[in-house]
């Protein structure tokens, strides 16, 4: 049963709209901006699910999902990737994430995939 | 009185401290283009040139003074005298080429550099003088004379002479035309260059004349590509059309060519016809093109992420007993984003297709279904209209499901955007042989026939139509690729006035590429 969700995505209007969506739809949000600082609090945090840009300055979306997909206190998270643009699928494929949702999105889609990761 | 050199020459009293500007004039006055080129900077940049060589080169002072000698040079490779040049300037000593050169608007010349170092007391060379002078006349005139003997030699027999006499229609022909042409006899060799080539290539008529074509520029033309399409050519004696050859190394640089190939035969001779297009800045502009799309779609639908998501939460926030005007705006807003959004991704599908990115993800369904269920869902939206199916198609296709949906989507609502409300659109489907056949025809405006082919390219829109139904000319395009992916075609039947008729075909076999 997943009740909290981290979201990363650089674009702070894309953040707070995505986790407001996601608070009417009853799940805890913590949100964070700064991909640079997304494992620190991963770590302390546990969501129960991750939510992830994938172009971000400084560290790309992918290469954090690596990251974590590597980890073994942090690989069971499951991670959903959203993204805009063209080759977004693949990249979140390869990466290792559990799922991916095109940018912009329907909230109904998304919860969708949010519980059958649950 | 100042001494300038003790040997040679003094000024007299009245020429006090006008000394170095009366040497300036002399040099201006040269025939001879003069530069200097500075040897302790880096890349030994021109710090003097004369009035002449501003005049030789076609490029003002300001052009030239601070960069290295070779901008004359174009993109032409000259090896062998620059090779020489190189080790004459390392040893510090002095050297004469003759050089090919480009003046500023392209035309070539030939010069005659004459280097010459300029040292100091203890022998270190620290500037270098380049003497230069346009030797083209000369040049050419040796040239003239050469080509005439060739002509005369034996190689040139007398039916070659008669193809290509100076004031034949041929010749006058190949002068005034554009593309760079090349006539070679059947064992490859150059009988002809037109001026085109000559300019284009930046060669000159006696360096190819008589000359193998895979021997003309030092081999650079032996490559793979070509001696495939000349093979081809041979031994199949198939006249050869739009045959692209990409990164050949001429001396204006690696080129994306366009060759056509024809034979011609001329008194139990034969001859080939070889024309050449330079297709390199039309890829260019077409890939910088294809690049902003792509860059475009992704910015556009960035913002456009926020909104959406806005415009769900505002919907989810909605009190129930909310006033219905403020519902229906809200709704109206939402209608007009996702029609945004629908936008944004033909624009990014176009450039998907063009950059040949976009792939077909294949599984069986059912055509006649989904087909109902898109004229449903449109005869919803659009209750005006009466949309009629006569006929089954298949029950069992196997294609991209989602892209093919998008094209019935995109027929049918160009249907009712084209045609007068209260009229009917009717899909029809069919089975011929083993192809499916769908059909859409509308009573609509009509397609004029000048524009039944058009109307398929990228941004083509019908100038008359612009102004009452602005689009942006791409879901046809998207839709006949995405038909073409699938082996079948997409065209328009059409009267002005009359309505429209756009069918596609798709072979129920898949084919074997």
């Amino acid at each position: 049963m997943i009740k909290k969700i981290m979201i990363c995505d650089d674009d702070e209007g894309i953040l707070d709209i995505t986790g407001l969506l996601l608070e009417s739809y009853g799940y805890q949000v913590l949100l964070e901006p700064d991909s640079t600082h997304l494992i620190p609090r991963i770590s302390m945090e546990k969501p129960d699910l991750l939510l992830i840009d994938i172009w971000m300055p400084q560290l790309m979306g992918d290469e954090i999902v690596r990251m974590l997909k590597r980890d073994k206190n942090m690989a069971h998270i499951p991670i959903i990737m959203f993204s805009a643009s063209r080759e977004s699928k693949r990249i979140a494929n390869e990466a290792g994430a559990d799922d991916y949702i095109a940018k912009p999105f329907s909230i109904e889609d998304l919860d969708s995939k949010i519980r059958a990761l649950g | 009185m100042k001494q300038i050199d003790d040997n040679t020459f003094s000024f007299s009293a009245r020429a006090q401290n006008k000394e170095l500007d009366i040497l300036l004039t002399a040099l201006d006055t040269t025939k001879a283009g003069l530069v200097i080129t500075d040897c302790a900077q880096p890349d030994a940049p021109i710090v003097y040139c004369n009035k002449t060589f501003e005049i030789l080169s076609g490029y003002s002072r300001h052009e030239i003074i601070g960069h290295n000698c070779r901008f004359l040079q174009g993109n032409d490779d000259n090896t062998e005298q620059r090779q020489r040049m190189k080790a004459a300037m390392q040893a510090g000593e002095s050297c004469t080429v003759e050089i090919r050169n480009y003046k500023k608007d392209g035309s070539l010349f030939w010069n005659e550099l004459h280097l010459e170092p300029l040292k100091d007391d203890t022998g270190h060379t620290i500037y270098y003088l380049g003497v230069q002078n346009d030797i083209t006349k000369t040049k050419l005139a040796n040239q003239q004379v050469r080509i005439e003997k060739l002509k005369v030699e034996k190689q040139f027999n007398e039916q070659q002479h008669q193809l290509l006499e100076n004031d034949s229609l041929l010749t006058k022909l190949l002068e005034t035309i554009t593309n760079s042409v090349l006539i070679l006899t059947d064992d490859l060799t150059i009988i002809k260059a037109n001026s085109a080539f000559l300019k284009t290539f930046h060669m000159a008529e006696d360096e190819i004349l008589n000359t193998h074509l895979f021997a003309i520029d030092n081999g650079r033309w032996d490559m793979m590509g070509l001696r495939s399409l000349m093979d081809n050519l041979t031994k199949k004696k198939r006249n050869i059309q739009n045959y692209l050859l990409e990164d050949i190394p001429t001396r204006i640089g690696n080129k994306m060519l366009s060759f056509e190939a024809n034979f011609y035969v001329h008194n139990h001779s034969q001859y080939i016809i070889l024309a050449i297009n330079d297709i390199t800045e039309l890829r260019e502009v077409e890939r910088r093109k294809d690049d902003f799309l792509s860059i475009a779609s992704h910015e556009l639908k960035t913002p456009l992420t926020t909104v959406t998501a806005s415009l769900q939460l505002l919907q989810r926030m909605l009190p129930a007993d909310i006033d219905e005007q403020i519902k229906n705006t809200l709704n109206k807003s939402k209608i007009y984003v996702d029609k945004l959004e629908h936008l944004i991704t033909d624009l990014l599908d176009a450039s998907k297709i063009k950059s040949g990115q976009i792939a077909l993800s294949k599984e069986p369904f059912d055509l006649d279904i989904l087909i109902a269920e898109t004229v449903e869902e449109l005869g919803e939206k659009y209750p005006a209209y009466a949309l009629v199916i006569e006929g089954f198609a298949s029950n069992y296709y196997i294609g991209d499901k989602r892209r093919l949906q998008q094209v019935i989507f995109q027929l049918l609502a160009n249907a009712i955007k084209f045609s007068p409300k209260g009229s009917t659109i009717t899909v029809y489907l069919a089975r011929l042989s083993d192809f499916i056949k769908v059909a859409i025809s509308d009573s609509g405006l009509g397609v004029a026939y000048q524009y039944q082919k058009k109307i398929f390219e990228t941004f083509f829109r019908v100038d008359e139509i612009q102004k009452q139904y602005p689009g942006i000319g791409i879901g046809l395009y998207v839709s006949n690729q995405i038909i073409k992916q699938h082996g079948g075609t997409l065209w328009v039947e059409s009267t002005v006035g009359e309505g429209a008729t756009f069918s596609f075909t798709l072979p129920l076999k898949i084919q074997q590429p």
